[in-house]
């Protein structure tokens, strides 16, 4: 049978068993290196009512607090919510994220340190 | 220095401060900023964050065709996506509009905002981390001094402006019940002003 993906669609090496964690969606049980990771960063007023809420403010310049969380999905609700998509079987082996055209004649910053052999860095 | 063909062309010192205005504006950028220190991209994210600088250098400089904001914007969320941050704060909209302010000042030789970064960046910048620390240990303090103070608040008034006096005995049975719990508990200190302390249940239970 083929193999889909060279890491079985995980990030478990050199273990046996990794532990589960739940789908902040939909509670699913997921392993915690299967699960899809992304980190929120949101405003605690949505767009649509800040400036109801700075109209109200008792302070005249007051800067909203932004609401941090972490958000771990199982794979389901990764796709279903547009975390993640569908890609082909060519593009399924490509780990960085896409490389912006660069001019590597000249470096833009003169002194810096060479950049990795590797060029991709690897994900841990 | 090759600077793009189609777009105006940037003098060495406008790239120059054009660079270093980047810099200081992603280091103010405090979403980016979270996500190195906390390494939320992996071990690599202090390097993808120096990689985003580069790529948004080179993108002002060697573009060809007129520059989009759009564009800038998908540079930066890209990035984001790579530090596996997902930005819906409006932030990169915003850090877009500056770069692009920032672009267009610096065609014209202008570099005021530039060193209003500066000065900026020379200010203590808000330590998110540090706040938070703080903002724990201060809930459990005021969890406790809630308490404590709703329970003084509604007789230590009757207890400040009476103290002085003579207590009249019509307030004696009122006060009595109030004070009697906290006259039992050992580790009561009287404060001068008429405030009781009292210890919080948490350590009492640790040290038991």
């Amino acid at each position: 049978m083929t193999f889909k993906r060279r890491n079985g669609g995980r990030n478990k090496h050199g273990r046996g068993h990794v532990k589960f964690i739940r789908c902040s969606n939909c509670g699913k049980c997921c392993p915690k290196d299967k699960a899809i990771k992304r980190f929120l960063v949101r405003n605690i007023v949505e767009q649509a009512a800040v400036r109801d809420v700075q109209e109200a403010c008792v302070y005249d310049t007051y800067t909203l607090p932004k609401l941090y969380a972490k958000m771990q999905y199982c794979v389901s609700c990764a796709i279903h919510s547009h975390v993640v998509r569908v890609r082909s079987r060519t593009d399924r082996r490509k780990r960085d994220p896409p490389q912006r055209f660069r001019r590597r004649d000249d470096m833009p910053k003169p002194g810096q340190a060479p950049r990795p052999a590797g060029g991709a860095p690897v994900r841990t | 220095m090759d600077s793009g063909g189609v777009a105006p062309q940037l003098s060495e010192e406008a790239t120059h401060h054009l660079q270093q205005g980047i810099v200081m504006l992603l280091s103010q950028w405090s979403a980016l900023q979270m996500a190195v220190h906390n390494e939320w991209g992996g071990r690599q994210s202090s390097q993808l964050a120096d990689q985003l600088a580069l790529d948004i250098f080179s993108w002002f400089t060697h573009s060809r065709e007129p520059l989009y904001i759009d564009d800038l914007e998908n540079i930066l969320d890209e990035a984001m996506l790579s530090l596996n941050t997902m930005t819906e704060d409006g932030s990169i909209e915003e850090v877009a509009e500056k770069l692009m302010t920032m672009h267009e000042e610096c065609l014209e030789g202008n570099y005021q905002s530039i060193e209003k970064l500066r000065e900026a960046g020379s200010r203590p910048a808000v330590h998110h981390i540090r706040q938070a620390v703080n903002e724990d240990n201060d809930d459990d303090d005021d969890d406790d001094d809630d308490n404590d103070e709703n329970m003084g608040n509604d007789n230590s008034s009757n207890m400040i402006v009476d103290a002085p006096e003579a207590p009249p005995p019509n307030l004696n049975p009122a006060e009595m019940p109030v004070e009697e719990p906290r006259a039992s508990n050992p580790k009561v200190a009287e404060a001068d002003d008429g405030w009781v302390v009292v210890a919080s249940k948490r350590n009492r239970g640790k040290r038991n």
